[in-house]
């Protein structure tokens, strides 16, 4: 589904050219659940940035589903976000002026998805995600894990083939941490594919391969063993 | 969706409620203003445009003396000779007071007009009663306009009254409609100037005495203006002597041309200009104001464009979204600015002496306008939208905090701007009210002082023996009769080969004594000797003589000299003045010293028993020439509201930058004060900026101030300095108005219990 081949990023200073990705090949397939793990300033949000087509690549060719992603234009670039990928942020990002409902529907509106329709794909997911009860309160009158769960239902009511998660329940504490985690697998076991940075060990396991980066290089690419999985 | 879209705008409106509204107000304030300035000079313009046949109407002016009155005598001629006119009618305007009578009662109406029953067709009056089948029964008929006609005879008909016009006999034989305000003829009494004798003016010019009037002429089509001027040039003099060289002036210019002697109602074109600009200057303004609104908010809609992207909205749902905050804004503004006009429009229409109506708000000019700026606005607010989308990735714009910085710039220089147009605001007014003193306290030359002016209409009693009996009474010790006198001085002579303008007098032996006038060489005048005259200093600088023994001027013998005194307004440097002795009706009275209000008395009841029932009219000098300045006291009226409504939008504009400033800073004065900054310190980060901007905006300010204040005072012949400290005030009050207006809220900022702030975040 994903292939990255010789991607690098640097960013042109006056003087210097620094290098956050330095020559990364790597391969994903659809269905798989990666964990993208490093030291601060390893480059994990950039990576995940550019497999998200939020960035671009400085070199590097990088086809998604067989198409060359390095040189969608930017009108394919938002069908892209509209029909395949979700994301999820640490910073939960929903807008203050829109209820917990409306926040959902978003990404439907941009879709063109019909109003009858719309109100069912909405209702589902605040049912299964529990917040029916919360659905016309606005992001400042929820909690935390409240919000990032309205935050995964965005990204997730479209449904798209690929989820990308860049350090979900890094403002959590691990209770919450644990209750979105246990989320993802159970998405990802419905065939959802994603992608998610963090620096938790413990919700790394929760991923089917872990991918640790450092200063822009791939350190190692582990499957996750059975024996291991955290219960 | 649209729906959708209006409701969460809406929201965050409220949620920024004190902000958004200083916004909308702010912005609403300056668009009224611009409404009402825009009406004004809307109604201004559309003078005499009110007749379905304007454009092919036009009037005679006589190109050398730049008067509309020409020969009397050329109307045949123009009616016959000239194929391109289809009817021509005499107009000859008396903005005046004339005293008229009827068998039992005597008032002063104001506005005669001498004109023939053409005129009535040609400029679709309506006549709403009349005798006979035309206006004009006869040559000795009038025609009273609907509000003379219950003036004069209250209830009773007033067809086939006898009325007196100053001394002219008349019946009234038709009633019509009132001029409308926005006609620039204007008149109550009609006469009839087919009889020579009701002509109103007379000219006197190479050796024959003949009557002048306007000629108006009604033109089969309007693109025949330029050929038939050069007919007329061509073949006018062959008719008549008097006609030299004429102009063609389109009815629609007469109103706002100053520069034409003659009796039509004018506008003020140098008020429209200035309140034209005045409201450029407040739109923009208030523009500024919504700028700066529209930038702070950025700092959110960053972060909000970021998060839309990536839930895969295109261009066009951005847009959509973001033009929904600003139309909500927009229209909100614009409620406010109608409900605004609405409810001011009376204040204003009392401010200019207008009746301004709040449906010229549907002329189509006022509303392509309105369109058109309202639709400017609305890209403006989408520029920075577009800039933002081109030039940041959705990365960096969730990553807000850098990106937001780079308004601040844009915003500093258009708060400089702002409040560098309030300085010279600030500025202008100053002088202005400085210059009105200044020319009202000036010394004019002549004992203004108690000094009572009597108009005595023609024939009303006899002139000098009404002297004499004032004069019985003790407290009345001068007074004299002249033609003219200072403020009213008609009569001027120019020529060709002179670089200036003549004026005449007559006077009586009492007058230099009567007006504190003082003799400076020479004698007075005396019944003796009629050849000779009294000259101003002025005249002998005009003529280039050193001494006024034996020279003459205009074939009279000098006498003698009189100190320059003003006997015009101060717009005017003091003017060549020519006094000889002569019987004048224009009575000067000298109260000084004397119990007003008795002495006014005595003079009324002397007035009543040697008149028949002639209406007694006075002036006191003083305020007569006070009064000659209601043209820069409106203008003053006006510059002072409208540049105090501009120094409050700027206000606006502060405030809603330090509520930004203050709440985008909320962390760091959090982090400040838990890390021990005192209040003070706190005040002064908040504050310096608004310091810093005053300061340049004081330097830029000074020198336009300096340039347009001094091309105004060029204006008058006799005008204030602009001193020193006239700036320096105006760059104090507006540092003192900027603090006041920002220091509350930072205040409120600072002394925030550093706690609540961090959490706030
Ligand atoms: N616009 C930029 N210009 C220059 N350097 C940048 C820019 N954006 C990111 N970097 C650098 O790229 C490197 C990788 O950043 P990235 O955000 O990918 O790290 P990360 O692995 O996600 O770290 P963290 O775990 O702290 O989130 C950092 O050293 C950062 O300083
Ligand atoms: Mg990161």
């Amino acid at each position: 589904m994903i292939t990255l081949k010789g991607i690098y990023k640097y960013y042109d200073s006056k003087f210097q050219r620094t290098f956050v990705l330095k020559d990364i090949d790597l391969e994903i397939s659809e269905g798989e659940f990666v964990t993208i793990m490093g030291p601060s300033g390893a480059g994990k949000s950039t990576l995940l940035n550019i497999i998200g087509m939020l960035d671009e690549p400085s070199e590097g060719e990088y086809h998604f589903l067989d198409q060359p992603a390095h040189q969608l234009s930017e009108k394919k670039k938002v069908e892209f976000h509209r029909n395949f990928v979700g994301f999820i942020f640490q910073a939960f990002h929903l807008i203050d002026e829109m209820t917990v409902y409306e926040n959902i529907e978003t990404p439907l509106i941009y879709k063109g998805v019909k109003s009858g329709i719309r109100k069912g794909m909405v209702a589902e997911m605040l049912d299964r995600f529990n917040i029916v009860a919360k659905k016309d309160l606005f992001p400042a009158q929820l909690s935390g894990g409240q919000q990032q769960l309205a935050g995964i239902a965005r990204a997730v009511v479209g449904k798209p083939k690929l989820l990308l998660a860049d350090e979900p329940t890094g403002n959590l504490h691990s209770g919450q941490g644990k209750q979105i985690m246990e989320l993802l697998s159970q998405l990802n076991s419905e065939g959802i594919t994603i992608i998610q940075v963090t620096h938790n060990e413990e919700f790394a396991r929760f991923g089917k391969r872990i991918i640790r980066i450092s200063d822009g290089l791939v350190l190692s690419d582990d499957i996750v063993s059975d024996t291991n999985e955290p219960n | 969706m649209i729906l959708r879209n209006l409701r969460i705008s809406l929201r965050s409106l409220k949620r920024n409620k004190l902000f958004s509204a200083i916004g909308i107000v702010g912005f609403a304030s300056g668009f009224s203003v611009c409404l009402i300035i825009g009406f004004y000079i809307y109604n201004e313009l559309s003078v005499d445009k009110h007749l379905r046949n304007h454009e092919k109407i036009y009037r005679l002016v006589d190109a050398t003396s730049n008067s509309s009155g020409i020969d009397y005598r050329i109307h045949d001629v123009l009616k016959e000779e000239y194929p391109a006119i289809e009817k021509v009618v005499p107009v000859e305007i008396s903005p005046m007071n004339a005293d008229v009578y009827t068998d039992n009662n005597s008032i002063y109406i104001k506005g005669i007009i001498a004109t023939t029953n053409e005129f009535f067709d040609i400029f679709g009056v309506n006549v709403t009663e009349s005798i006979s089948g035309q206006p004009f029964a006869g040559q000795n008929s009038s025609v009273l306009t609907r509000s003379a006609a219950s003036k004069i005879f209250g209830d009773s008909n007033p067809l086939g009254q006898a009325l007196k016009v100053s001394h002219i006999e008349t019946t009234v034989s038709a009633v019509i409609d009132d001029f409308p305000a926005n006609s620039s003829i204007d008149g109550n009494i009609l006469i009839n100037s087919e009889n020579a004798d009701n002509r109103l003016n007379n000219s006197f010019a190479n050796n024959e005495i003949f009557s002048t009037t306007t000629h108006y002429l009604l033109l089969r089509s309007s693109n025949e203006s330029t050929g038939l001027e050069k007919i007329l040039n061509q073949t006018l003099g062959s008719y008549s002597r008097q006609v030299k060289e004429v102009r063609l002036q389109q009815l629609k210019d007469i109103y706002l041309n100053t520069t034409i002697i003659d009796g039509n109602k004018h506008g003020n074109q140098s008020l429209i200009r200035i309140l034209a600009l005045i409201g450029i200057i407040i739109l923009l303004l208030s523009v500024v104001n919504y700028i700066n609104y529209i930038l702070s908010l950025q700092l959110k809609k960053y972060n909000e464009i970021g998060i839309r992207k990536t839930n895969g909205a295109g261009l066009s749902h951005l847009l959509i979204s973001y033009v929904s905050d600003v139309l909500l804004w927009i229209i909100l503004a614009l409620i406010i600015s109608l409900i605004l006009v609405k409810s001011t429009l009376p204040f204003f229409n009392n401010l200019f002496q207008i009746r301004l109506q709040f449906n010229l708000l549907y002329s189509t000019p006022i509303v392509i306008s309105c369109v058109l700026i309202l639709l400017f606005i609305l890209l403006l607010a989408c520029i920075p939208l577009l800039l933002l989308l081109s030039k940041y990735d959705v990365q960096s714009l969730l990553k807000n905090k850098t990106v937001s910085r780079k308004n601040k710039p844009y915003i500093s220089v258009l708060t400089i701007f702002q409040l560098s147009v309030s300085i010279v605001l600030i500025i202008g007014l100053l002088v202005l009210q400085k210059q009105i003193i200044y020319v009202k306290n000036r010394d004019l030359g002549f004992a203004d002082n108690a000094l009572l002016y009597i108009k005595i209409p023609y024939k009303a009693l006899n002139y000098e023996s009404f002297r004499e009996e004032l004069l019985k009474n003790p407290s009345i010790s001068k007074a004299s009769l002249s033609t003219g006198v200072p403020g009213s001085i008609w009569s001027r002579m120019n020529h060709e080969d002179w670089s200036y303008t003549l004026h005449f007098m007559d006077i009586d032996e009492h007058f230099l004594s009567t007006m504190g006038i003082e003799l400076l060489a020479g004698e007075n005048v005396s019944s003796n000797d009629k050849d000779k005259c009294l000259v101003n200093e002025a005249t002998l600088k005009a003529l280039e003589i050193s001494d006024y023994k034996g020279n003459q001027v205009n074939g009279m013998n000098i006498v003698g000299v009189v100190k320059d005194f003003n006997f015009a307004a101060l717009h005017q440097s003091i003017q060549p003045l020519v006094m000889k002795y002569g019987n004048g009706r224009d009575l000067s009275v000298n109260l000084s010293g004397a119990d007003i209000s008795s002495a006014m008395s005595h003079i009324r009841k002397t007035w009543e028993s040697m008149t028949a029932n002639v209406p007694f009219e006075y002036y006191f000098y003083d305020s007569w020439f006070d009064s000659q300045y209601k043209k820069e006291e409106q203008l003053s009226y006006a510059c002072t509201i409208f540049s105090l409504i501009a120094i409050i939008i700027t206000c606006l504009g502060l405030w809603g930058q330090i509520i930004f400033i203050s709440t985008s800073k909320t962390k760091e004065i959090g982090i400040r004060k838990v890390n021990g900054a005192r209040v003070s310190e706190i005040l002064s980060m908040l504050n310096k900026d608004f310091v810093k901007w005053v300061a340049l905006a004081f330097v830029i300010a000074t020198p336009i101030a300096w340039y347009a204040m001094n091309k105004w005072l060029e204006n008058f012949a006799f005008k204030t300095e602009l001193s020193w400290w006239i700036f320096a005030l105006a760059g104090l009050m507006a540092l003192g108005i900027a603090l006041l207006t920002v220091s509350w809220q930072s205040w409120k900022a600072a002394t925030r219990n550093p706690v609540e702030a961090l959490r706030y975040e």
